[in-house]
């Protein structure tokens, strides 16, 4: 199988329908990446064609040799960070908190509605953004601490840390909700 | 082993993601360290439900606006990339991907109205407030369409935009204001809903608005919508609103949450 790095050479030498096959594995991360933070599907959409959007017109950065995986991540964050910056007063003065949970339950089908899971993931919810993205990359998005550490450009050791600080805080969360 | 400090370690460990060296030590720390027994336990519990949580898989429509990303990209502008002049070109076709023709007219006649503005100030020329009166205007009638073309748009963040823009708006046009309510009212998102009671609440103070809003709360049937509703009806400190929540209470269906919520309001409306 030829490998998302190659590919990713070719659509910045200009065969851009190579978009495509990278498009196949990495729409459904991505994607999830987005709903696990901002819990509505169609926003999660948006956000995940903006990523797209963004490889196809900046391909040109993409470094030889660099992780595919790691710059996509660091693009879909940027994205993220754009929109809650572009958003910023709707998203402030609102009580998010309410809203995502109750949203919890209108997104995630019948199977996630089991007790523990919402209250795992509203947990999750009240957690700091910093503390849950590192969540998110390392649990849902099954990245490695390597990897991880490249995203957010600190050293491999740091990620384990942060990761292991992040679940023992969301373990304090949860236990004040069971 | 250098490292002491195991607990860092112990995700790996669940996940079985360490070397057999570093594991085997665990292993043997794990039968006599009662501490790291227990956040290993702690860990494993939150581990266990975290993996419950599925991933979710996007719309077909996703799939199809990639696509015609693509189709779009592909048929604007051939052989992109190769040079600097293509990538404008680039450039100018992604921008009008994004951008709607009508959007960019009005971004034109907002430029034109700007370059005029500058032009008049530049030249020492004195608008007499009549005109100036009469560009802020226009200034606003633009942004007042530019946010009524954008509540249409398919895409949620974009509606959401445009709620925005009416921020941006001095006066309560009924226009625009017809148009927020509508979107309270009939959006098919629960977040581009919100932006617009949000936007709404501005102006509050108005009565045929606060009715709005009362009636509003009748025809929602999210809990989400609902209690934002209720708060921004309950910081009115209209005591009429009393009987409009106790005839919510007696809906059949009523959530338990916005059960709660209109008991605590009424409290407050005592």
């Amino acid at each position: 199988m030829i490998s998302d790095e190659a590919l990713m050479m070719k659509v910045r030498s200009g065969d851009t329908g190579k978009m495509s096959l990278l498009f196949e594995r990495f729409n459904i991360p991505i994607y999830n990446f987005f709903l696990k933070f901002i819990g509505d599907k169609e926003i999660s959409q948006d956000l995940t064609q903006n990523v797209f959007y963004r490889i196809l017109k900046y391909n040109h950065s993409f470094k030889e040799g660099a992780s595919f995986k790691t710059w996509i991540y660091q693009i879909a964050r940027n994205v993220r960070i754009d929109h809650y910056k572009k958003y910023k007063i709707y998203s402030s003065s609102l009580n998010t908190d309410n809203i995502n949970e109750i949203n919890l339950t209108e997104n995630h089908d019948p199977i996630e509605k089991s007790e523990e899971i919402l209250l795992i993931q509203k947990a999750l919810r009240k957690m700091p953004e910093d503390k849950k993205e590192i969540i998110v990359l390392s649990q849902f998005q099954e990245l490695r601490y390597k990897e991880i550490a490249e995203i957010l450009n600190i050293t491999e050791n740091t990620a384990r840390v942060k990761v292991h600080r992040a679940i023992k805080e969301l373990s304090v969360l949860y236990k004040m909700l069971v | 082993m250098e490292k002491k400090d195991f607990k860092p370690y112990l995700i790996e460990y669940l996940k079985d993601e360490l070397d057999e060296e570093t594991k085997k030590e665990i292993q043997s720390k794990l039968k006599v360290d009662l501490e790291l027994q227990e956040e290993l336990n702690e860990m494993q519990v939150v581990f266990g439900e975290l993996n419950k949580v599925s991933i979710q898989k996007p719309d077909m429509q996703l799939k199809e606006n990639f696509q015609k990303m693509m189709e779009e990209n592909t048929a604007q502008a051939p052989g992109l990339f190769s040079s600097s002049i293509s990538n404008i070109q680039n450039w100018i076709n992604n921008f009008q991907v994004t951008i709607s023709f009508k959007q960019m007219a009005y971004a034109a006649v907002l430029l034109l109205v700007g370059f005029f503005i500058g032009y008049n100030q530049n030249t020492g020329t004195i608008i007499s407030g009549e005109k100036n009166q009469e560009l802020s205007m226009e200034i606003e009638e633009l942004r007042k369409n530019m946010m009524l073309t954008l509540l249409e748009q398919p895409s949620a963040s974009e509606r959401i935009k445009a709620v925005n823009i009416s921020y941006d708006l001095e006066d309560a046009d009924p226009k625009v204001i017809e148009a927020l309510f509508f979107t309270l009212n009939n959006d098919k998102n629960s977040n581009v809903r919100l932006a617009a009671l949000e936007a709404l609440t501005r102006y509050s103070f108005n009565k045929k608005i606060r009715n709005g809003l009362t009636e509003s709360l009748r025809h929602q049937n999210k809990p989400l919508i609902q209690i934002a509703l209720i708060d921004v009806l309950t910081e009115m400190h209209d005591k009429s609103l009393k009987k409009e929540f106790n005839d919510l209470l007696q809906q059949g269906e009523l959530d338990s949450d916005v059960k709660e919520k209109i008991n605590e309001s009424l409290e407050i409306l005592m």
